[in-house]
């Protein structure tokens, strides 16, 4: 009976430390993020005041002051345009590619392919110089396009890399059982194959999405007022930083909230894409 | 007539069919990529200077020479691989340890994977911001945790023995999520055929997670850490929104300084050599570094 009791208190006691853990990882990763939304609620009074306020009355303050003294969403919508155009193009041109790699024995496959990913090897620093000395020679900064054309070739390899993993998946006898039935190889491909991977494109274009919503150093370097896209724009936030925490919080909560629902909607697919071709080796 | 038409169109389609897939896709890569490449070289052979417009000379390796001896390059290198280092290094451990833990089912392990894809999918902007107003020295929450430890708070951006340290943490609070989802989806995807049969044996603990863990999730291991070690040398944008590469210059990583002397200093032709070391010396070691770890990867899987 003894040994029982110690059995089940030893796995009673387990069990309170595995959850302690698991409470305090989500503490510190949800402490920080609940800290900047709370603050960005705040009326200038509270907003610093030592020790914080955890009870006050919550006002939209902030909120009001970025778009009205702002172009604030201006810089949202520069960012949608940007995002979306920019990983649209890329499917386009990408998953054609993708398949063309895994669908034909090309020589030199791998080596096409690892020329694809080692563009991602490069430090941003190196691509801006030229492209900014090239759109300023064609009075193209400030301007959504460049940053639309580079947005999308470094998407462009990111997702003839992760298609390529994809499309491996699907066996060519699909293919071929659509083209003896009759149809070219270009319209199996459209109407057979790119239907079948769905969830890849779709993990694929969160992934470009993504990176492209939250892109910094080409936004920095080619945008101007009328450009700007939203990490950009909190950062001019903090040019003014003594003074406008309040407005600085608002803009991040904002540019926060969207990522944190899409990911809690899209949580499987990005996990899938992040560990495809990892995990099966 | 007709049947050679039939064969040579077949064999044309061929041989020409693949590429047309991935004609748009080179083309488009090809030229915007190379064209960086060759101008940045170009440029980086030249006194280009926004400063002084119109006296553009070709000056050779000039800037190379003058980068390559300048102190000022190798404090950033020095910083860049520092940060990079210890960065990955906790991120790894900590992932590591945390995937260890958590695999098995529980309760809310959905939960727990949503929540740790957060600081991953946000911008480096705003995890910057975030974490700036976190490290304030009067009215942020780190000191003031640290007050009920007893701890004083410091001005931990702002003071040079504690600035790069502080941004590797925040560096650490984004990424290790990243290789905890990897490493756990690595361990969820391991057979239990490998476990048994080791317990058989009478293998437990440390000794079953040093030879057959560890050496099963070498792929992944190796494809997280290949990761995060290149995406941590392009590292720019927690810099300039953290600390602008201060105090001093103890934080400036080499990609920040290549953004200071192309759009600060404007001296175009120094930031793209400087640019082309950095590249060079990032390709050298990634290509080194997955070298060294796919051959360590292929003798443990005896």
């Amino acid at each position: 009976m003894n040994s029982l009791y110690k059995k089940r208190n030893k796995k009673f006691f387990k069990g309170i430390i595995f959850y302690t853990v698991l409470v305090i990882i989500v503490f510190i990763i949800t402490f920080p993020l609940i800290w900047v939304i709370l603050t960005s609620l705040k009326s200038h009074v509270d907003t610093f005041r030592m020790p914080p306020k955890w009870i006050f009355t919550p006002t939209l303050v902030h909120y009001h002051d970025i778009f009205t003294k702002h172009p604030f969403l201006n810089y949202i919508l520069n960012s949608i345009i940007v995002s979306f155009s920019s990983t649209a193009l890329s499917l386009i041109v990408g998953l054609p590619a993708a398949y063309g790699l895994t669908r034909f024995q090309i020589k030199r496959n791998k080596d096409i392919a690892f020329f694809i990913l080692s563009t991602r090897m490069a430090p941003a620093t190196l691509v801006i110089l030229p492209f900014f000395i090239l759109f300023r020679s064609i009075n193209l900064i400030d301007n959504l396009l460049s940053l639309i054309v580079l947005y999308m070739i470094f998407n462009l390899s990111f997702v003839v890399w992760m298609m390529r993993g994809f499309l491996r998946e699907i066996p060519t006898e699909i293919d071929e059982a659509a083209m003896i039935d009759g149809c070219s190889r270009f319209l199996a491909f459209i109407k057979i194959i790119i239907p079948l991977c769905r969830s890849g494109i779709i993990a694929t274009s969160i992934f470009c999405l993504v990176m492209s919503w939250n892109e910094f150093i080409f936004a920095l370097v080619l945008t101007g007022q009328k450009t700007r896209t939203l990490p950009v724009a909190i950062t001019t936030f903090i040019e003014f930083s003594g003074t406008h925490w309040g407005q600085l919080t608002a803009a991040g909560t904002i540019a926060m909230i969207p990522l944190i629902v899409f990911s809690i909607l899209t949580q499987r697919q990005i996990i899938r894409g992040m560990t495809m071709g990892a995990v099966e080796r | 007539m007709f049947k050679i038409l039939q064969f040579s169109n077949d064999k044309w389609k061929k041989n020409w069919e693949p590429y047309f897939y991935l004609l748009p896709c080179l083309i488009i890569i090809i030229s915007l990529i190379l064209y960086p490449l060759i101008k940045a070289f170009i440029t980086s052979l030249q006194s280009l200077n926004f400063m002084r417009p119109g006296m553009t000379e070709f000056v050779g390796l000039e800037n190379y020479f003058k980068e390559i001896t300048s102190q000022r390059t190798w404090n950033s290198l020095k910083i860049t691989f520092l940060f990079t280092g210890f960065g990955v290094l906790l991120e790894f451990i900590l992932g590591f340890s945390m995937a260890l833990f958590f695999n098995r089912d529980f309760k809310g392990k959905t939960f727990l994977r949503s929540i740790l894809l957060i600081p991953i999918i946000l911008s480096p902007i705003v995890v910057g911001l975030i974490w700036r107003i976190l490290y304030n020295p009067d009215a942020g929450m780190i000191n003031y945790f640290l007050g009920f430890l007893g701890i004083k708070g410091k001005a931990w951006l702002a003071i040079k023995e504690t600035a790069l340290i502080s941004l590797i943490i925040t560096d650490v609070w984004q990424w290790t999520p990243f290789m905890f989802l990897m490493l756990l989806a690595g361990l969820e995807g391991l057979s239990q055929e490998h476990f048994d049969a080791a317990k058989v044996d009478g293998a437990s603990g440390f000794n079953l997670l040093r030879y057959i863990t560890i050496p099963l999730l070498k792929p992944i291991i190796i494809i997280a850490i290949l990761i995060r070690v290149i995406d941590s040398l392009r590292t720019f944008d927690l810099v300039f929104v953290m600390t602008s590469g201060g105090p001093g210059m103890v934080t400036e990583i080499t990609n920040y300084y290549i953004y200071q002397t192309a759009f600060r200093y404007w001296r175009m032709g120094s930031a793209a050599s400087l640019a082309i070391i950095f590249t060079v010396i990032v390709s050298v070691f990634s290509f080194v570094f997955i070298k060294y770890l796919f051959k360590t990867g292929e003798n443990l899987y005896e």
